[in-house]
């Protein structure tokens, strides 16, 4: 066996995960599970209007309810506690980023803003004493259009600002003005000339991905060791640092644990909010440790909303489908913007730099404005930005198609990235890849060429079939040089890894699963390094008091960053290991002359000279005595992964519906994608989060949607409204794959999950729209729902009378 | 949740007593609507009282031409009940519909109608197959127990035991579900007696309703056809995310028609 | 108002002095100590992710009083796996890959549990529907069904 084959058997293996078992026989540890001495609860009251003065604020007989400790509201918070914005979690990007506390000063910006906070000993009793907190309101004008929110004489949502503009900007033509306007002029010049163009307006409504587990928080104070926290978030260190400005805490006295459970968050667990900060500041304030569990009302009242946006995409194509020129005017609804790290116009931002997708489009012309309204702020839920962009996109790439006479995928295909590494016309890079096999992979798969026969049957029996594809190209994780600038933060993979005297390994990173399988895919890629079994693997994330920093788990980074700072760490550790083997058996080896093999290391060149790996670390950690010369004790190390370039994955989603025309119920009959991951570690591991982020796209394109009524209430607070797709639902989706390695990381692994949603809207979209092409049915909105459809039918029919 | 005092009678004399001389008295017949109802705030009973121990509400008796029902009996029981499924298929099905296998486990026919949410299944069977509601004081026909949007004739210490369900020659329901609740954004049950037809709809309008022109052209003519030309009327129906008036007025002739078209196959 | 009572939990007898309005999840998680069951919606009863057997029935705990449980037997997930060894199910749900964060699966599997003692070999359109009040947002589904799918094979 050579050195290249030495333990692969770890990577790419159905591994079963290491966390099941406490999952599956309810020993989980999640943040409602957490208990201390003496724990108070936490009740918000939250503004029942959208937009109103707060006149007065009367808590005295909330305060006098048996069993409440203590009632606080907006104004007197202010006083004890530093506000937002504060820098650490403030994008270096210009925008307007407003002034807010945990608790609405003077006036409430949206319906479900939290006014006033019971902290008691009881939840029934805190919930019994929020209801007695009486809140004289004076009603404002609701600002809930995002297009008429940006009018210079709109009702402003903040009046630290001119207007409720609270981010432009132009995506391309560099960053000089003068720049812009001549890249404009040229893009509009290939416009008068092309010999299509296609013009629409795409709306994808707000939606988002909630987990199924709310939001917590526990936090405790102590007067020696200050604050310890535990939050469900997906960036403890960020929140770490946040809380200790915010609050005036010196940092070392600042411990947040993401608990070692999180029942999901797609995102939605990502931005530093405004209730940790309260949560944490009780805690301190009465010492006592005081706890918050999100209600579901909450959680739907005020995160988890996004993909609010309208695009005005233009595209300009030759008459053989080459796309010549993209020109996008965007507007997104940034809701209040009131939320640390993100600000509401984050999503859009990313989204539209996004926007060309795998397609070479050297002249474009993409501009965004994101308004401030009267609604809760856009956070970020996966395929983050994208997912309407995608969605503007493929319909249009579909439109052109349709328009030329032409097979979608034939246009989609002729226009794919070919070389790489490749930077869009928003400056966006791509490492490598080979988008034109993905997409092939799945049209052959598909039977794309049997489908279309299939379809002129069904129609002649009146049956309207169709298929669509959707495709994207998606950030592999971000590196620094994307990161520090849009979000303030590192993009490096941190790991820590550390062979015990026992040759056990464990591994230490300041990110947090919440349901990744971070355990599993971590010990297979260390079993695969060392040579040992990942039963010898123990892995633990997300204390900030003894981990690495780390930037998150956000943006499908495990498979490119952090698993690559593992591997970086172990062949570190490796090659000390195997300095020391040859100074102990007194050859003269260099470190690539031992093999790792089922916890032995073999000197190569002559396979009597062994160790197991156990010993050797024995030897090491416990015996350090004769070591080479200038070589430390211990076996343990710390490595920070940056890469070379920012990497992709790419997917081409197909999608095959069958629509009823007399109820506008579609069925999706078939659901395929075509995957690009690079080398995989764990095939059941990443499969699944296909799958599962196909099903959130299929949920939000069809079912879900946040509703804001005229005056702003939110209708959509419970899951009985806010519907997500249940088994019956759905159909089974059928994951291929057509990988390239990525020659940029470690392993060639790629980062996958983040972006998975995102081709969905498109592909279900141009299915819907190429069954009902007898009929004359354009999709152009979200969501696809059947009154919807069947109401385009009636017109479509009744204009063709 | 309010604070309550909770009561578990253990004979209907009893239950009755409780909700002539509590303050503000709620019945609890499964609890599945109630207790969201009361999570909620929306509800602030003095006192609950819980049937689940009265005696004689968990039946089930089927005849030739009726099945009987008890008021605490399970949507589940109901939906699984091999004599239930022979007798009238319809109604089986209908209770299989209802929600999901957990509130199936606890909903009871009882609390559905005496709630009579305007989107609910069983009503739809009661006025389609013009059953007939006992409760501790009285017998109501179905045609005059619902009375309004979450109304119906029950006086206030007035509970329901059982419904009696006369079994029809063909019957169907079908129902285009709410996405989340799954209750009927359109329900409609068609029963077809000798000469007569009965076409019931809920979800539709504020109360279920007996659809007059639908029943008259299915009585001329059971089959899917008699519908083709027939106009709904939008006006007075309900509205919400998932149908406007014109898209319900839609469904309702669309409903009817595969409740025709499974009533002639059967039943279901 | 509070009333004593008697709730058989996984065949242990919890004899407590409880009030009225307090939810049977609250009783099973913060009374029993029994944290497997999980609460993910809070009004409405849609998630399922409380989901217990009362009497050997499926039920949502977040949709009961605990007062309504008094004499009754209930059974949550900390009970499924006997002497040591894991129900099938939970075997072909780590086997499957049939979870991820596993907020929502003590809920599914006793959802499961009492639907293939209902119907031991399903087909894949009868789990589905089984599944439709217990959501979950990781997976997709579709190793949820194969997983059910394969324990009722092991169990026949």
């Amino acid at each position: 066996m050579t050195d290249t084959e030495a333990g692969k058997g770890w990577l790419g293996r159905k591994l079963k995960r290491k966390e099941d078992y406490r999952l599956t026989t309810g020993k989980g540890n999640f943040i409602g599970d957490i208990q201390l001495p003496g724990m108070l609860h936490l009740v918000f009251v939250r503004s029942l209007h959208a937009h109103a003065k707060i006149v007065n604020i009367d808590t005295s007989a909330a305060e006098e309810l048996k069993g409440v400790v203590a009632v606080i509201a907006g104004k007197q918070l202010a006083e004890e506690i530093l506000l937002m914005p504060q820098p650490i979690v403030v994008p270096n990007i210009p925008a307007n980023h407003p002034t807010f506390g945990p608790l609405a000063i003077g006036k409430v910006k949206f319906h479900g803003e939290p006014v006033a906070a019971i902290v008691a000993r009881d939840k029934y009793v805190a919930e019994d004493a929020a209801e007695l907190v009486m809140v004289d309101y004076e009603m404002l004008p609701y600002v809930g259009d995002m297009e008429a929110a940006l009018a210079p004489d709109a009702t402003r949502v903040h009046e630290q600002f001119d207007d409720n503009i609270q981010y432009e900007s132009s995506l391309t033509g560099g960053e000089e003005i003068a720049d812009q306007e001549a890249n404009d002029v040229r893009v509009a010049k290939i416009f008068e000339e092309a010999d299509l163009v296609v013009k629409r307006r795409y709306r994808c409504h707000r939606c988002g991905v909630t987990p199924m587990e709310p939001r917590g928080v526990v936090a405790d104070w102590d007067h020696a060791e200050g604050l310890s926290a535990w939050i469900t978030t997906q960036r403890p260190h960020i929140d770490r640092l946040a809380l200790s400005d915010i609050l005036s805490i010196p940092a070392e006295q600042v411990r947040v644990m993401a608990p070692r459970d999180q029942g999901g968050a797609f995102g939605t667990k990502a931005p530093f909010y405004r209730e940790p900060i309260l949560i944490c500041h009780m805690a301190r304030k009465l010492g006592r440790p005081v706890r918050w569990i999100e209600s579901r009302e909450e959680h739907l009242m005020s995160i988890s909303q996004e993909r609010d946006q309208i695009h005005d995409l233009e595209i300009a194509a030759r008459s053989d489908g080459r796309i010549l020129a993209l020109r996008d005017r965007i507007i997104a609804d940034g809701g209040d913007g009131c939320e640390g790290v993100y600000w509401g116009y984050l999503m859009p931002f990313l989204g539209a730099v996004l926007l060309p997708s795998g397609y070479d489009i050297p002249n474009c012309d993409i501009k965004l404005k994101v308004a401030f309204t009267n609604k809760a702020v856009l956070s970020p839920a996966r395929s983050f930005g994208s997912y309407p962009a995608r969605f503007a996109m493929e319909r249009a790439m579909h439109t052109v198609a349709r328009e030329l006479g032409l097979e979608p995928t034939a246009v989609q295909r002729m226009n794919l990235v070919t070389e790489f590494p490749y930077t869009t016309a928003t400056g966006f890079n791509y490492d490598s890849g080979n988008f034109i096999k993905v997409l092939d992979n799945l049209v052959e798969k598909i039977d794309l060429t049997g489908f279309r026969r299939e379809q002129e049957e069904a129609r002649k029996q009146g049956r309207y079939l169709g298929i669509g594809f959707g495709l994207g190209a998606e950030a592999s994780g971000m590196a620094s040089e994307v990161l520090v600038q849009m979000e303030n933060q590192p993009g490096y993979g941190a790991a820590m890894v550390r062979v015990d005297p026992r040759g056990k390994v464990q591994v230490c990173d300041g990110d947090c699963s919440q349901g990744q399988g971070h355990e599993t895919t971590v010990a297979q890629v260390v079993a695969h390094e060392m040579g040992i079994s990942p039963d010898d693997v123990k892995h633990s994330q997300g204390d900030t008091d003894n981990t690495p920093f780390g930037c998150g788990t956000i943006g499908a980074r495990a498979g490119s960053y952090k698993l690559s700072a593992v591997a970086q760490a172990c062949r570190h550790i490796k090659e000390k290991m195997s300095r020391i083997a040859a100074h102990d058996f007194s050859v003269s080896a260099k470190p690539e002359d031992f093999d790792f093999i089922d916890g032995e290391i073999i000197y190569r060149k002559d396979t009597n000279i062994r160790t197991t790996f156990a010993e050797l670390a024995y030897r090491i950690v416990m015996t350090p005595l004769d070591l080479p010369e200038g070589e430390e004790a211990g076996l343990e190390h710390t490595a920070y992964f940056e890469a070379a370039m920012p990497m992709i994955c790419f997917a081409a989603h197909a999608a095959i519906v069958e629509v009823d025309a007399t109820t506008g119920q579609f069925e999706i009959k078939r659901y395929m994608t075509s995957e690009d991951m690079g080398r995989v570690i764990n095939p059941q591991i990443v499969d699944g989060q296909i799958t599962g982020g196909v099903v959130q796209g299929i949920s939000n394109c069809i079912f879900e949607e946040f509703v804001y009524d005229d005056t702003g209430q939110q209708l959509t607070s419970t899951l009985e409204n806010y519907k997500l797709a249940t088994a019956a639902d759905v159909p089974h989706v059928e994951v291929t794959h057509a990988p390239t390695p990525c020659p940029y990381t470690p392993l060639g692994s790629r980062g996958i999950g983040e972006g998975v949603p995102g081709p969905v809207p498109g592909a279900l979209s141009n299915a819907v729209t190429d069954a009902l092409e007898p009929l004359g049915v354009e999709i152009t909105e979200l969501p696809l729902r059947p009154n919807v459809i069947w109401k385009l039918i009636q017109q479509n029919r009744q204009a063709a009378e | 949740m309010h604070d309550f005092a909770y009561h578990r009678p253990q004979s209907l004399e009893d239950a009755a007593n409780f909700l002539r001389t509590a303050e503000d008295p709620l019945l609890m017949a499964g609890g599945q609507t109630m207790i969201p109802t009361l999570k909620q705030r929306l509800a602030a009973p003095s006192d609950v009282i819980d049937l689940a121990e009265v005696p004689g509400l968990v039946m089930i008796d089927v005849k030739k031409a009726q099945v009987s029902v008890g008021a605490m009996l399970t949507h589940a029981s109901v939906a699984s009940s091999p004599e239930v499924q022979a007798a009238l298929p319809a109604l089986a099905g209908l209770a299989g519909n209802i929600g999901d296998m957990h509130v199936r486990n606890r909903g009871t026919l009882g609390g559905s109608i005496a709630n009579n949410d305007p989107a609910a299944d069983y009503p739809a069977a009661l006025i389609g197959l013009g059953a007939t509601v006992h409760t501790s004081k009285r017998q109501i026909a179905a045609d005059d127990f619902f009375t309004a949007l979450f109304e119906t004739a029950l006086a206030g210490d007035e509970i329901v035991t059982s419904v009696d369900f006369p079994v029809p020659e063909l019957a169907a329901y079908m129902k285009f579900d709410h996405p989340a609740s799954r209750y009927a954004v359109v329900g409609v049950f068609i029963a077809k007696f000798g000469t007569d037809v009965r076409a019931a709809v809920t979800g539709a309008g504020p109360c279920v309703y007996r659809e007059a022109q639908m029943e008259e052209a299915l009585t001329r003519d059971f089959s899917p056809s008699a519908l083709a030309d027939m106009t709904i009327s939008p006006d007075g129906m309900n509205t919400d995310l998932y149908a406007g008036p014109e898209y319900r007025a839609n469904l309702v002739k669309i409903m009817a028609t595969r409740a025709v078209e499974a009533a002639l196959k059967g039943g279901g | 108002m509070y009333k004593d009572v008697t709730i058989t939990i996984n065949g242990e007898e919890y004899q407590e002095h409880i009030p009225v309005r307090l939810l049977l999840v609250d009783f099973i998680r913060d009374v029993a100590g029994l944290t497997g069951t999980h609460v993910g919606c809070t009004y409405e009863g849609v998630c399922g992710a409380c989901t217990i057997q009362i009497d050997s029935e499926a039920v949502k705990s977040c949709l009961m009083l605990a007062v309504q449980a008094d004499g009754h037997e209930v059974a949550t997930v900390e009970g499924l796996a006997q002497d040591g060894k894991l129900h099938p199910l939970q075997e072909e749900f780590n086997e499957h890959h049939a979870l991820q964060c596993g907020y929502c699966t003590p809920g599914i599997l006793m959802n499961a549990e009492e639907f293939l003692k209902e119907n031991p070999d399903p087909s894949e359109d009868e789990i589905r529907e089984a599944l439709i009040g217990n959501l979950c947002r990781c997976t997709g589904y579709v190793n949820i069904v194969t997983a059910i799918k394969s324990a009722a094979e092991k169990m026949a």
